[in-house]
């Protein structure tokens, strides 16, 4: 299990999440991000907060009041444009970060 | 930039109570969730509480995300140094003065730089503007000034390049307001200056195309705001009006703005006039077509697209093709004069060298004195963080990082010093009176135009800041340092080491930049007092000048031969009148004109400078006894070498030794730039001619009438100080015709004075700023002697308690203060011997180790230091033991 969330890979989840389910709350966010890792992370939902102000002041995703399912005032983000392309190119980023550390630590074993 | 965009609005508009509405949805509805898995609602709430980790902390990273931290602090910062402000407003007081007094002298020196180096000209777009220099602009060896038909060949050369090109002269002149003739200066320009200079005239208009045709027939003159309004009286539209310029009427075109009557350089010109007018204006011949004669500075503003290097190659050009057209003035003995331009200031390329020399001093003297107050602050504060340290150790206890207090010191420090700097500013504008009376007044209308501008702006902004800096950084670091932040619990009584001994350090730097300043100033000062025991090769006591210009008021040649004569033999039956002599040029004057001259083969002139420019002065009969020059060789010119056509000339021993070395100097030959051959009668002693500090330089004097200029000075030799004689003479020369302008009418020492005023105004100005800086030093070692004896009180009282005697306590204090003092002394003593070896140049006639300097500024100090020392010491021994020991 992970203790932290490797740095910068909130942002890439909170972005994927939001690709793929549409517009979410914070908290809607938080339990996705937890569903999928599927306890292999500990993640501390008030950071969650901060990185979505980063995103938003960067472009990347927008938010609108709503209602909640209990009908309790919440923040709705939802990704843009600007957002998806970024994530695009984050993803691809990423994916040959991993590709190279594979390489790299199954070569020392 | 985004991100910073969307950061500065969220500075001013928050989302905390939004971020706090978020935060309770997420908390309900994770409390919920728990619910559900079968927590109990406590349970459930706690968990929550976990899951999403510290609020606190979440919200404070929101916080900092939104705005942007640094400002945020700073703000928080500015704020807190404000409410320190009133906390100890003695404190605060004596901060801001101290900075204050360091600002503002920057301000009001830089002002003056600013005014002399960096203002553009006057005018639209002045960064398009061009001076065309003639000589090497890298090594500013060469010339501004061009003669009229050059400027005619520039003008046609450069209209691919250029939209405009204007050339002027500044030349003395008397206008007549009402019964009183006022020496003004006369703006002698073509048609278009007004225009390329960008100038509009308030009233009326500029000068047209056909008032610049024929040489003395456009009696035309455009005025200066000023002059209108004395002359005219505001409220009369003086176009169309008729002013007296040099006893001929003009009739008034225009009037310029006042600002545009300072365009170059400080003389204040309050009349121009075409260049067709040179001659009247002069009385004379105007030379206008004369290659040779060089007096126009010529400006001209590039067209929009041309670069200043496409400028360059373009006059390049020009003077290429000049020097083939006219090899005997483009290429004077084989040594070609390249044109190039330069961009154009207010000052010409070639005075600027003077002015930066000067300006860089003065900027060096009040960096010093900033320095010095900067050390002197760092010193109080550093007392003050001792006794602020219980606060800062809290900070830092409670988790605030060494960075941050440092910020915030920092910051309390900032604005302190903007204060200080904002009251040094005032006080600098109010003091620019001052430094205009310390300015030269040479006799001439002049101006400086020290208004406060964005360079001078800028150069606050960063005095302030770096004054803030310099004198809060020992401080706050020492302040801050980790080993402070065990001692909550001390007291104030007792002080590091460490601090103490950076305490003495600033102790020592203050004194070591104040010698430093006050020995380089002390020199300055010397040497200009030694400025008159230098030998000038003539004698300077009692002898009087009276200028003259006859031909401004319509004599002719004839005629000022007939005033000559009469003149010099009335002056010379005045009682105490020795002899009597004329020339065109005064030694030291501030006119100095050059002869080209060729000193033909044959002679074995210096071969690098086969022709050369040579001072030279017209003069009369009798000149060499009048002045009491020793004539070595030969006889002085008579009235018959004034009338003849034979060209004499006398020249001076270092002209003749220079080149005619081994020969006999008498009957030697040399050709002027006009072509004519003159014989040299007579070799007098060197004297010195332009300035004081000058080595020996060859010189040439030739008779009155053969380079005829207009106005000439009468030397009268009497038998003591002419002071109360002046008066005399000008009533004599006066009742020859009661019309006369008769200007400049002083003795020789006075003139000489006068000439010096520049370098004595500095020395001045240096002697103010070296006392301002000891005395800022002498305030901060007392201030250190009293703090040290304060925060060693208990200790001075058990020693008295146990028998110590109240003298050797005193002795005890003394020697400290005093070895502080020994070594600021010897930094500041070496320090200022090597800069003044450096700016050795400036000085004239000391040495950079001059004893008398030295000795007294040591002793200046060690006495300061002294009573400084004293009378905290004084205290330490009045201090009771008991008292001192029952406290705490």
């Amino acid at each position: 299990m992970l203790e932290d969330v490797p740095y910068g890979t909130l942002d890439l989840m909170v972005l994927k999440t939001l690709q793929q389910m549409g517009p979410l709350h914070g908290y809607g966010i938080a339990r996705r991000i937890e569903q999928i890792a599927e306890g292999m992370l500990a993640l501390n939902q008030g950071t969650i907060y901060p990185a979505l102000l980063r995103l938003e002041q960067k472009g990347w995703i927008t938010s609108e009041w709503g209602s909640s399912e209990n009908n309790r005032r919440a923040r709705f983000y939802s990704i843009t444009k600007a957002g998806k392309k970024q994530f695009t190119a984050e993803k691809e980023s990423w994916a040959r970060t991993v590709a190279m550390m594979e390489r790299m630590l199954g070569e020392e074993g | 930039m985004r991100v910073f965009f969307s950061r500065l609005i969220g500075m001013f508009r928050r989302r905390d109570v939004d971020l706090q509405n978020e935060i309770d949805t997420h908390l309900a509805l994770l409390t919920e969730q728990n619910i559900r898995q079968g927590m109990t609602p406590a349970q459930a709430r706690a968990a929550a509480y976990r899951e999403f980790g510290g609020v606190a902390r979440t919200s404070e990273d929101y916080r900092n995300r939104q705005g942007i931290p640094f400002v945020d602090d700073l703000m928080r910062d500015v704020q807190h140094g404000w409410r320190m402000l009133f906390k100890s407003p003695g404190f605060a007081l004596m901060a801001i003065a101290t900075f204050a007094l360091g600002i503002g002298v920057n301000v009001a020196v830089f002002s003056l730089v600013n005014s002399a180096l960096f203002k553009p000209l006057y005018g639209e777009r002045p960064s398009e503007l061009v001076e065309v220099f003639a000589g090497d602009a890298e090594a500013r060896t060469g010339f501004s000034s061009h003669s009229y038909v050059d400027y005619l060949d520039f003008r046609e050369g450069s209209t691919p390049i250029l939209s405009g090109l204007t050339a002027f002269l500044i030349e003395p002149g008397a206008v007549a307001v009402g019964s009183v003739t006022e020496r003004i200066n006369v703006g002698i320009v073509t048609d278009n200056y007004f225009s390329v200079f960008g100038i509009r005239p308030i009233l009326g208009r500029g000068f047209l195309p056909e008032e610049n045709t024929t040489p003395g027939t456009h009696y035309v003159a455009v005025i200066s705001e000023s002059l209108w309004r004395r002359q005219f009286g505001s409220a009369s539209d003086p176009t169309g009006k008729a002013v007296s310029v040099n006893h001929a009427s003009y009739t008034v075109v225009g009037v310029a703005p006042e600002s545009a009557a300072q365009v170059f350089g400080f003389q204040k010109v309050d009349v121009f006039v075409p260049v067709m007018m040179r001659g009247a204006i002069r009385g004379g011949p105007d030379w206008l077509s004369a290659r040779g004669n060089h007096e126009f500075v010529v400006v001209g503003r590039l067209r929009p697209d041309v670069s200043l290097i496409d400028a360059e190659a373009r006059f390049n050009q020009i003077g290429q093709r000049l020097q083939e057209a006219y090899p005997e003035s483009w290429r004077p003995g084989g040594r070609s004069r390249d044109l190039t331009v330069v961009p154009a200031s207010r000052l010409s390329l070639e005075l600027r060298g003077y002015a930066e020399g000067f300006g860089a001093l003065l900027m060096g003297a009040v960096a010093c004195v900033l320095l010095v107050t900067c050390s002197n602050l760092a010193g109080s504060l550093l007392a003050r963080a001792t006794s602020r340290r219980r606060e800062i150790a809290i900070r830092l206890a409670l988790g605030a990082s060494r960075q941050r207090v440092i910020r915030q010191l920092l910051t309390e420090n900032l604005v302190l010093a903007t204060f200080g700097g904002a009251v040094g500013m005032v006080a600098a504008v109010w003091t620019r009176d001052l430094l205009l009376a310390l300015a030269p007044s040479l006799g001439v209308p002049m101006t400086f135009d020290l208004s406060l501008d964005h360079r001078v702006l800028a150069f606050s902004v960063v005095a302030i800041v770096g004054a803030a800096l310099v004198s809060g950084l020992p401080a706050a670091l020492q302040g801050t340092a980790a080993s402070t932040g065990l001692q909550t619990q001390t007291t104030s009584h007792t002080t590091s080491r460490q601090q103490s001994r950076l305490r003495n350090s600033l102790i020592v730097a203050q004194v070591a930049i104040s010698v430093a300043l006050v020995v380089c100033s002390g020199m300055f000062i010397r040497s200009v007092g030694k400025l008159h025991s230098i030998d000038l090769g003539f004698e300077a006591g009692n002898l009087a000048l009276l200028s003259v210009n006859p031909r401004m008021h319509g004599y002719d040649e004839a005629r000022i031969g007939t005033f000559i004569q009469n003149a010099v033999r009335r002056l010379e039956s005045v009682p105490g009148v020795q002899a009597v002599s004329l020339a065109t040029r005064v030694p030291m004057g501030f006119d100095r004109v050059r002869q080209e001259l060729n000193v033909p083969a044959g002679a074995t002139a210096p071969s690098d400078r086969g022709f050369t420019y040579v001072p030279y002065n017209t003069i009369g009969g009798g000149y060499f006894r009048t002045m009491g020059i020793p004539l070595l060789r030969g006889r002085e010119f008579t009235e018959l070498d004034q009338t003849s056509q034979a060209r004499v000339a006398i020249v001076n021993e270092t002209f003749a030794e220079e080149f005619w070395p081994g020969e006999d100097p008498i009957g030697q030959l040399m050709q002027g730039s006009s072509g004519e051959t003159r014989q040299v009668i007579a070799v007098v002693k060197t004297s010195k001619y332009e300035t004081i500090n000058e080595r020996p330089k060859p010189y040439l004097y030739v008779p009155l009438n053969r380079l005829g200029r207009s106005g000439f000075t009468f030397h009268v030799r009497m038998l003591s100080e002419p002071s109360a004689t002046l008066e005399t003479l000008r009533r004599d020369l006066l009742a020859l015709d009661p019309a006369l302008t008769i200007f400049d009418v002083q003795s020789m020492n006075d003139h000489l004075a006068d000439s010096l005023l520049a370098v004595r105004s500095g020395a001045i100005l240096l002697g103010v700023l070296g006392s301002l800086a000891l005395a800022v030093a002498a305030v901060g070692l007392y201030g250190t002697m009293a703090l040290v004896i304060a925060s060693r009180m208990k200790e001075l009282g058990i020693r008295l308690a146990l028998g110590a005697r109240p003298s050797e306590l005193r002795k005890f204090v003394l020697t400290q203060g005093m070895r502080l003092t020994i070594y600021g002394l010897s930094i500041g003593l070496a320090i200022g011997i090597g800069v003044s070896a450096i700016i050795a140049s400036q000085f004239y006639g000391v040495s950079p180790s001059d004893l008398t300097t030295l000795a007294s500024v040591v002793t200046l100090h060690a006495v300061i230091a002294l009573v400084a020392c004293w009378i905290p010491a004084q205290r330490a021994i009045r201090v009771d033991p008991l008292v001192v020991l029952r406290c705490d």
